[in-house]
């Protein structure tokens, strides 16, 4: 395993030096060798072994004993943890090319290829869903634009989510332009997975998901639900856009100021959402979006079609698609 | 007859910066700067032709080569300039004799059985002209005596071991030699950088040594033999340089040392091997052989005081500056590879080029420490107590 080791090392360096390949074709020989159960002959194992020995012999005559007598296992390990590295990083690749984001669908976390994070559109969730997609329906959900337009957008977001958010004036923006031919549909996903958690400040998200945990983070969007609540009530008084707009620009920090300012009738409000059925609306959208197998927001379905956090042009694109597929 | 090793490591370059405790004289001998300094010039102010172009640069290379020459005649003790060759190392020589050599097949060569592969190769590579090689147990006069049948053409002995530092009994071989009528080559690589070797009181037919052994430039050597013994040499590798003229049937020969220095030479190392012979005659070979006696008895005293270290050949006065050693239970590569990590020492690991020796015995080689006159005896201090350390983290 030393041979693997130093192959690891020098075949980086020799790709800019040529002082290094003769070395790392002999680790490549070397390694060859001990992949069919024979041994390295060409010392080049006892070279290092040496090299690392003697360098430590210096300062630490004792940790130097132990390193050539356990270098080998030490290489082992070292090994090991290379190819668990590896296998870490060629899911990260994964997860970036299929979902933008090193940490697969629901989004957390540190991602090496997009520092910064401004390739992330959206945010994630595990439903734990594995059965075969449905396209979901409008599930008689605030609509804007023409009712009997042949093109619908079906948007799943959450006001937590900063992508929802974010996406919101593209929406708007679609919706005003294609009134007359768009209908543009909203419902509730809430990032939080349905877990209401009264008193709990919104927009908190939490960073701490590890790919190999599978429940879902509910912690990560608490107060998603109860804001998701509060707009189906919204909705109850007729005042379901304006509501809307207002948590989309201003958060879901301040529901009873957004109520007054969006014109509710505050105490029918508030008797609204302590009411358990009022749930009911939110937990339809959530699992119609379930069964569409979601795993992040905003996602949309154009007329079926599901794009999940699409960049502004993608959705133009997807509609104008629509649009044409639908006047043949 | 001493000399202050201390000031003479101020000579050379590679010794200035320090942490470089240099065991490796046996393979390879340091440089002083006046050698250095030959070698820039040579590169820098004459590099041309010798032996060929008349204008300046040739003129003053064709001047340098000469006064080598004579330095290594000098240095030799050799009669005339003529009877030294200048090779590119002793194998090279060796070879050159080997390949020149009047042989017929059924004729023998001669030597030790603790030859370098330098001075064993050569004559086994014969046996495609009929011509064989008998080994002699190294040393034994009685076997060699033995061995001196009418088909022996050449005795071709080392001088003294690359192995262990053991020399033979020169004139004693040659004189045994020389009453059966059969020439003497010698090997003397391990001899001629470390003591005084004068051919004439030898009456050797054949020397050949390297230069960079003797602090000259790596890629020269010098080839002695007798002049009437060069004259019947069959010049074998020939071409420009070694011919008074040539037509499509033939060419007529320069007479020696011209015919067997084929082609343009290592001019530059030629040049820098003066200045390393005057080197070496500056400090004196007698006194260079007592420091580097000196040198070897208190690094035998040392490491023979280390648990499982096992001394190869003779006592230490009777060793030059070799002292070959395995260290039980322990790898002689990873000695060295640790003694140079842990405290810049630079030592040779494995069989030396003596792999026959080796194979005999069935041993996988020795650690060897070979010393010369720029080493100390505080480097020799250095060296003990940094094998005892490989010692313990080995053991």
């Amino acid at each position: 395993m030393v041979c693997l080791l130093t192959l690891l090392v020098v075949a980086v360096l020799a790709t800019f030096s040529a002082r290094y390949r003769p070395l790392a074709r002999e680790a490549f020989g070397c390694v060859l060798r001990r992949m069919t159960l024979r041994k390295c002959t060409t010392g080049l194992d006892d070279r290092v072994r040496a090299a690392i020995t003697g360098r430590v012999m210096r300062t630490h005559p004792d940790l130097a004993r132990f390193l050539h007598r356990h270098l080998e296992a030490l290489a082992w390990t070292f090994v090991l943890l290379s190819v668990a590295s590896t296998a870490h990083l060629a899911y990260g690749f994964y997860n970036f090319a299929h979902y933008g984001t090193c940490s697969g669908p629901v989004r957390r976390g540190f991602c090496v290829f997009d520092p910064t994070g401004a390739r992330s559109r959206y945010s994630g969730i595990r439903t734990g869903h594995h059965e075969p997609a449905i396209a979901p329906g409008d599930g008689d959900a605030p609509s804007l634009g023409a009712p009997d337009a042949r093109v619908v957008v079906i948007e799943f977001g959450c006001y937590t989510c900063a992508y929802t958010r974010a996406m919101q004036t593209v929406v708007d923006e679609l919706a005003t332009r294609a009134a007359d031919r768009v209908r543009v549909v909203y419902r509730h996903f809430p990032l939080d997975g349905l877990a209401v958690s009264a008193g709990v400040p919104c927009e908190s998200p939490s960073n701490d998901w590890w790919p190999w945990r599978e429940e879902a983070p509910a912690a990560a969007h608490p107060g998603a639900t109860e804001a998701a609540v509060a707009a189906a009530c919204a909705r109850v008084q007729g005042r379901f856009w304006a509501f809307h707009h207002l948590l989309m620009t201003r958060g879901c920090s301040e529901l009873g100021e957004i109520a007054v300012e969006a014109g509710l009738d505050v105490a029918a409000f508030a008797h609204c959402r302590a009411d358990p059925g009022s749930l009911d609306v939110v937990r339809r959208d959530f699992e119609d979006g379930v069964r569409a197998d979601l795993y992040g927001t905003p996602t949309f379905f154009v007329n079926g079609r599901m794009l999940v956090a699409p960049s502004a042009q993608a959705l133009e694109d997807a509609v104008r698609a629509a649009q044409e597929e639908t006047a043949r | 007859m001493t000399f202050d090793p201390e000031s003479v490591r101020k000579d050379f370059p590679v010794l200035r910066a320090g942490g470089l405790v240099y065991f490796d004289n046996a393979c390879m001998a340091l440089r002083p700067a006046t050698v250095v300094d030959a070698l820039v010039a040579y590169h820098s102010e004459y590099p041309a032709c010798g032996d060929r172009s008349l204008h300046r640069l040739g003129r003053r290379v064709d001047e340098e080569v000469a006064l080598s020459r004579e330095a290594a005649r000098r240095l030799l003790h050799a009669r005339r300039c003529e009877e030294i060759v200048f090779i590119p190392n002793t194998t090279y020589g060796i070879n050159l004799v080997a390949h020149s050599f009047p042989f017929v097949p059924g004729d023998v060569v001669v030597g030790s059985d603790q030859e370098h592969n330098s001075n064993l190769l050569p004559w086994l590579a014969l046996a495609r002209h009929g011509v064989r090689h008998r080994a002699v147990p190294f040393g034994d006069l009685d076997a060699l005596r033995a061995a001196l049948t009418p088909e022996v053409k050449l005795v071709a002995m080392v001088m003294t071991s690359n192995l262990d530092g053991a020399s033979i009994d020169a004139g004693a071989v040659i004189d045994l030699a020389h009453r059966c009528g059969i020439p003497v080559l010698l090997d003397a690589a391990q001899a001629v950088p470390h003591r005084p070797v004068d051919v004439r009181a030898l009456d050797v037919d054949f020397l050949a040594c390297s230069g960079h052994k003797m602090l000259g430039p790596s890629g020269t050597g010098i080839l002695y033999g007798k002049g009437e013994w060069l004259a019947r040499l069959r010049p074998t590798l020939v071409g420009g340089g070694t011919v008074v003229d040539s037509t499509l049937e033939g060419a007529t020969y320069l007479g020696a040392p011209e015919c067997f220095e084929a082609g343009l030479q290592n001019y530059g190392g030629i040049a820098g091997l003066r200045p390393a012979i005057e080197y070496l005659e500056r400090i004196g070979h007698a006194a260079i052989a007592e420091h580097e006696r000196r040198l070897t008895q208190a690094l035998d005293a040392g490491i023979r005081r280390i648990a499982g270290v096992s001394v190869l050949g003779p006592s230490p006065d009777r060793r030059g500056g070799i002292t070959s050693f395995t260290l039980a239970g322990a790898d002689v590569h990873q000695v060295c590879m640790l003694l140079d990590q842990s405290a810049g020492i630079a030592v040779r690991s494995g069989q030396h080029c003596v792999h026959s020796w080796f194979a005999r015995r069935a041993v996988a080689g020795t650690v060897r420490a070979s010393l010369y006159l720029y080493n100390t005896l505080g480097e020799v201090q250095t060296f003990c107590e940094s094998l005892d350390s490989v010692r313990r983290v080995l053991a």
